[in-house]
């Protein structure tokens, strides 16, 4: 009796990863083509850019908060990172004649493009802790403008021909491993560690809670609510620079409606938009299913139209599914 | 009841799953059964995004390929992101495709796809990729329509049209597609550089983009015509902006003035034949997607083809409109 209620417990706590390797199965068998270490490596770089949004928006719904900001972050910190590091012998090069040497010109490039993003979640964050405005609305804001920041920057021209050692940040892998996905590993374990034993991630859950109660308790919430919101567009910021590396050019469309997916991929991962609830290990899970779904349904050669009525059905029957779970445990 | 909802949803995604396979729209084979690989030819395409005029390219694509009893088209969409491009074409690679066909989303990552397609011969539809880097490879070909030869094609009808013109100056309002893209640039440039050479003076009284939407493109127009400046034509780099302006021409009342698009869409079709645009340009769609098929088909099969393959454009005018229809 005992033992069947603790494997109870055990499934339901992790009902996440069940589903996950559930789908992995269904998938496998419809498809041999899926677990190959080619495929399974390409799941993996296609899924990093929007992985890394997923985990810095965790942090914003953990603080009952959400990020909308985020895909236009990306396209901002591409075309800033893009415009500084192309190649000179390029006859329409954004800034005529600009040639660093690659010593000083890809980490230029980098945190150049790094900062412009990542100004945007302080602002984000700061308006959100001092006006009281909800961040649905201050980060709605702010999409817009960071992606007409974008437009303005390139007068919605596409940056190209950047210069190779750029491009293989994004492109090139470590013993097999592509780049992308060893920094996507970092940065969940960073996150990781962040949530779990930082004074921060207490703060975090603390606010998502109940934030009155985390005042009183003494927590400064104005600060750390700009530091969520510094890390999520951190972490976009990251992701733009990246994605830039990756396609071999900056574009001010780039990541257009990424953020909706990292939503997504956090909301299957069992972060609760109630705040205060959710796991680092879930949004990778999270990510992961919807990228077996999207490979798995290409794979099959589901209609595309077909793929997202899935993906739909997946995103509320996560959040119905876990409302359950949290009701049963309260 | 926990159970119940996890086996629930459980439920729903492996039925939707494979309530997909029985969706399959992709594999086009004499006896339409599925993707069985019995040694058949496997071409794989991705399409950029599917509006009308891709989604006939598509669909030429596999109808070429229903001639052949040795092909099976894997057809997929990359919803206008790069990423999800160049995944479909790890994604093909893995499935060992004979040839790819690219609907490229952006003309300046040619050399990040071709790349990511290695060895596998790769075609580029519709849209042109950098010359350079197509030139270069060994694999790659282009299959398309001179993007310049709309715009000329146009500028050919408006000399026509202004033939009896005694000034020889035309003042014009152009709507430009989105900025930045190689086939706004062509078009653009080509009919304007045409007009001159036919010996028309150009007088540019609005030029601006309305990134080829039709309501950007009647806003602004309707804007422009409260100026109260003189025009003689409005040129649009495709029909959905030259229809945009025919509406705020119509409230204006000025319907007189020779409106052109590119595209010949069905639309622009039927304002032709009300005589509310003078002339469209037909980019043949299907004719791009055989070609493209052929292309695909001879090097999957280690045959050589041409760098290029141009599809002509056609001009459409009250005078032809009957073929279009």
């Amino acid at each position: 009796m005992n033992r069947t209620s603790d494997l109870k417990k055990l499934a339901s706590k992790n009902s996440i990863y069940i589903v996950l390797i559930f789908l992995i199965v269904v998938v496998t068998i419809a498809s041999p083509k899926f677990l190959t270490i080619g495929n399974i490596i390409n799941i993996f770089t296609t899924e990093s850019i929007k992985g890394l949004l997923a985990l810095g928006v965790a942090f914003c719904i953990l603080s009952k908060g959400i990020d909308l900001s985020l895909g236009s972050i990306v396209a901002l910190s591409a075309v800033v990172s893009a415009s500084l590091i192309q190649d000179p012998t390029y006859s329409a090069q954004m800034f005529k004649g600009l040639d660093m040497p690659i010593g000083i010109g890809l980490p230029v490039a980098i945190i150049a493009g790094i900062l412009a993003g990542t100004i945007f979640g302080v602002v984000n964050g700061a308006l959100i802790a001092y006006t009281k405005i909800p961040p649905f609305i201050a980060t709605l804001g702010s999409m817009v403008v960071a992606r007409g920041l974008a437009m303005l920057y390139t007068n919605a021209y596409p940056i190209p021909m950047l210069k190779k050692p750029f491009k293989t940040v994004g492109q090139g892998n470590i013993l097999g491993i592509p780049n992308l996905l060893i920094i996507l590993i970092i940065f969940a374990i960073f996150a990781w560690f962040l949530l779990n034993h930082t004074k921060f991630g207490k703060n975090v859950y603390a606010i998502g809670g109940n934030d009155v109660a985390a005042r009183v308790a003494g927590i400064k919430v104005k600060k750390n609510i700009i530091l969520v919101y510094t890390w999520s567009s951190f972490c976009a910021a990251v992701a733009g620079v990246l994605l830039a590396a990756r396609t071999g050019s900056g574009i001010a469309t780039l990541g257009l409606n990424y953020e909706l997916d990292a939503i997504a991929a956090a909301t299957i991962g069992g972060v609760s938009h109630n705040g205060g609830v959710g796991r680092i290990g879930g949004v990778i899970a999270g990510i992961l299913i919807l990228g077996v779904v999207n490979n798995g349904l290409l794979l099959l050669g589901v209609s595309p139209y077909i793929q997202q009525i899935v993906k739909g059905l997946i995103i509320v029957g996560a959040v119905v599914f876990d409302m359950r779970k949290n009701a049963k445990t309260a | 009841m926990k159970k119940f909802l996890a086996l629930l949803f459980t439920c729903i995604l492996t039925g939707s799953l494979l309530a997909g396979c029985g969706g399959k729209t992709t594999t086009t084979g004499n006896e339409g059964n599925s993707g069985q690989e019995g040694g058949k030819i496997k071409i794989g395409l991705t399409m950029s995004s599917r509006d009308q005029f891709l989604s006939t390219l598509e669909t030429a694509v596999k109808d070429a390929a229903k001639d052949y009893s040795d092909v099976e088209i894997v057809a997929f969409d990359a919803e206008n992101d790069i990423q999800k491009q160049l995944s479909h074409i790890s994604s093909f690679v893995s499935q060992d495709c004979g040839a790819i066909i690219v609907n490229l989303v952006n003309t300046d990552t040619s050399e990040e796809i071709l790349k990511a397609a290695g060895d596998v011969p790769v075609v580029f539809v519709n849209r042109l990729p950098n010359e350079k880097i197509l030139e270069d490879s060994s694999n790659a070909s282009y299959v398309g329509s001179d993007e310049y030869e709309a715009g000329q094609l146009q500028a050919k009808f408006l000399t026509d049209y202004f033939k009896d013109k005694s000034d020889k100056t035309i003042n014009y309002v152009l709507f430009m597609g989105t900025l930045g893209l190689q086939h706004t640039n062509a078009r653009s440039k080509a009919v304007k550089a045409t007009l001159e050479e036919n010996g028309f003076t150009l007088v540019k009284q609005f030029e601006d983009t309305a990134e080829f939407d039709r309501a950007k493109a009647m806003a602004k127009m309707q804007q422009f015509i409260g100026t109260g400046k003189p025009f003689d034509v409005v040129i649009g780099n495709n029909d959905e902006m030259a229809l945009g302006a025919v509406e705020a021409l119509k409230s204006a009342n000025k319907l007189d003035v020779p409106v052109v698009g590119i595209d010949a869409t069905a639309n622009a079709i039927a304002a032709i034949e009300a005589e509310e645009m003078a002339c469209s340009v037909f980019q043949d769609a299907s004719g791009q997607g055989a070609g493209a098929f052929d292309f695909a088909y001879k090097m999957a099969k280690g045959e050589e083809v041409d760098k290029y393959g141009w599809i002509p454009f056609q001009v459409v005018s009250l005078d032809n409109i009957e073929d279009f229809k």
